[in-house]
Parts: C-alpha cells; structure tokens; sequence
C-alpha cells in the first residue's frame, strides 16, 4: 500500500519570530506538505513561511484560529490528503511525534487522534501553574458539556483522518475551535484516542500565548453555544 | 414636570426621526431600519402629546404608572433590537469568514526552492 498522504496545517498569526523554526522542524522530519493559514498577521509570518518552501494561504483579514485551521483543512482536502495534523506555528509542538499522532489512523484503529499533555508519559515542559489549573478546569467542562472524555482539551495538536476531517465541521472561528472539534467527535461518533504528548512553555509562547482569561470567554460561549444550539 | 417630561419625549422623538431619515439618505441605514426607528420616534411623540395614552396602556396591562408602561416597553423594544442585531453581525461574519476563506483557497502561494518571484501553482493530487 502506497504510503498515506500527510498534511500538515499551521495556523499563524503574528508568528515571525517562531515559524522558521517550527517549519523547519516539520521539514527534518520528512513532510512536505506543510499549509500554512497565515491569519492576517501583521508581521513578516507570511513571507519567512513562503521562505521556507511551506505553502502559505492567506486570510486579508485575522479571523482567529479556528477560521484559519478550517481554511487550512478544505484547502489539505482538496489537495488530496489522506491525514490532516493540525500543528502550532509558535513551536510548542514537537514535530517528532506526529509518527505517534498518525500511526492510529494508519493502523486504522481511529479516526481522529488527540494530543494530551496530561495522560501518562504526556508532559507540558515548564508550564505555569495557573495555566495548569484552568486547563483541567477545562477537561473537567468539557467533560461536562461535551460528554467525551478526554485528558486535555486545548493543545491543538491533533491528526484527523480524511474521512473525520471531511465530517468535522468547524464554525467557531476562534480558539472555542478545540471544544467545538471535541463536541462534533462525539456527536457524529467518530473513533478517537490520545496519545501522549509534550507540549513545551518558554516565556515567549506564554507570553504571546492565549490569555489564561481567555478561558473565561471560551466557557461562556460553549454554555451559549450548548444553551441555544 | 410631567410636561417637561412630555416635551423631552417628543423632542427625542423628533430626533431618532430626523437622525435615521440623514442616514438612510447617507445610505448609512437600511430602509428597514429606517422605519423601524422612526416608528419608534413616533410613538415617543404620540405619548408625548397624548400621556394620556400610555396611561390607558397601562392600567390595560394592569401597571400602576404609565411611565412605567413606557420602561417596560422600551426594554422589550431594546432587547428585541439587541437580538436581532446580534443575529445579523453573526451573519455577516460567517458571511466574512466564508469570502475569506475562499480567498485564501484559490490564492495558494508557495515559493519554487531557489527562485526568488513566488508562483501560483499549487500542489496537486
Ligand atoms: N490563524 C490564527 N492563528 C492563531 C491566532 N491566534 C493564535 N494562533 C496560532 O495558534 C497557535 C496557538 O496559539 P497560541 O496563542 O500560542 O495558543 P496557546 O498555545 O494555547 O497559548 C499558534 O500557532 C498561533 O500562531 C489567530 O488569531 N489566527
Ligand atoms: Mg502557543
């Protein structure tokens, strides 16, 4: 059998700093087909992408990531994937383990294959402890709301067979993107599992990073969202 | 006061007409909510002539005061206007978002290793 197909969606914004170095990282371990959804940054993220030799789709306007990983994935479709990986432009995810994301959905034992920092064997490298508490608050929502039991909901890292990504439907368009993706895994019964992960903090991507208030927002909308549908 | 209450009324309601006629002339407001607003106006000046209406409003629906009838009713007013507007930014952004995407779709750029001008190609399967 020929061998999957693997794409690799980065969604960046404002990521000039990091990107090189996550593209790079990608392209050492052998995949080509990097897309990068450059989200209306402000910076130099597109043209040091294109630089690098990724694929680079633009959006004139910063829609947030949600909208960009969506964009990334009908574009990864279209282009004939057969495994979508969503991956982060600010180099928290380390490409040397999308082996461990794909080799579920090559051996065809799920559809959907979730990072967790937080399973055993799984790390978050110098994580700050506040940002700690409000993920598992996190997990212990979404097991609430979502009904799917998971050990970590929000590190983005993730591999979706062709046949998931095409079922997913992302219509949030920003970061509440990661619990509406585990909502629609379970409500449209697609077979995942996680696998360990790390998922490293240096001062900058915290820094730059999402806001641990963020959860807050995130929270009010998926109760909206779970209220009024 | 009552009477000062009642010119204040109308001359608010002189406003809101004469604000969302300029705008509807500037193309800044949809004929919709044009005469949205303006009947709004026109019911501040009716009640602002005529208190004796919101009164009678009132002790209908069983309120003690007509201004209160008035309260109430704005806040029912408000609130609808909130919704629906919140419904139409909800539209247009997925509107936005789906041009966006699209955009970014058929516009693929990826740079041929070695030359310097970016190319259209995508790739392909
Ligand atoms: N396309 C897009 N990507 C974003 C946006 N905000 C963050 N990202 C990207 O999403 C990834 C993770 O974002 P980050 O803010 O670091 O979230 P955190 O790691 O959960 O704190 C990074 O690759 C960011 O560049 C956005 O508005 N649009
Ligand atoms: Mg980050």
């Amino acid at each position: 059998m020929k061998s999957p197909d693997i794409f690799i969606v980065v969604a960046a914004y404002n990521e000039e700093k990091r990107i090189l170095k996550a593209i790079s990282g990608l392209q050492n371990f052998g995949y080509r087909n990097v897309i990068v959804v450059n989200d209306g940054s402000r910076d130099r993220t597109r043209e040091l992408a294109l630089s690098s030799g990724a694929v680079v789709l633009s959006h004139p306007v910063n829609l947030g990531q949600g909208a960009a990983l969506r964009t990334g994935i009908h574009y990864a479709l279209k282009a004939g994937a057969d495994i979508i990986v969503t991956f982060d432009g600010d180099g928290q995810h380390q490409a040397s383990e999308i082996s461990r994301l794909v080799t579920p959905i090559i051996d065809r034992k799920a559809d959907a294959v979730l990072g967790s920092r937080f399973i055993k064997k799984g790390s978050a490298v110098n994580i700050p402890s506040s940002r700690k508490f409000f993920l598992k608050a996190g997990v212990i929502f979404t097991r609430l709301v979502s009904r799917i039991r998971v050990t970590d909901t929000h590190n983005g890292f993730r591999a979706l067979s062709r046949r998931a990504a095409s079922r997913i439907d992302i219509k949030m368009n920003d970061m509440t993107h990661a619990s509406e993706i585990l909502d629609e895994i379970h409500k449209k019964k697609i077979k995942f599992v996680e696998v360990p992960v790390t998922i490293t903090y240096s001062e900058e991507s915290v820094m730059k990073g999402q806001k641990t208030s963020n959860a807050l927002r995130i929270f009010a909308k998926m109760v909206n969202k779970k209220i009024f549908g | 006061m009552a009477a000062l209450f009642n010119i204040v009324l109308v001359l608010i309601g002189v406003f809101v007409i004469v604000f969302s006629r300029l705008n509807f002339s500037w193309n800044k407001l949809s004929k919709e909510n044009f005469l949205l607003f303006s009947a709004g106006g026109l019911v501040m000046i009716i009640i602002g002539v005529f208190p004796q209406l919101s009164f009678a409003a009132a002790s209908v629906l069983g309120i003690q005061r007509g201004s209160d009838f008035l309260l109430y009713f704005s806040v029912i007013v408000l609130f609808y206007l909130l919704i629906r507007q919140s419904v139409k930014t909800e539209q247009v952004e997925s509107k936005l978002s789906k041009l966006v995407e699209n955009l970014a779709i058929s516009n693929p750029e990826r740079k041929k290793p070695g030359k310097e001008e970016k190319s259209k190609s995508r790739q392909k399967k």
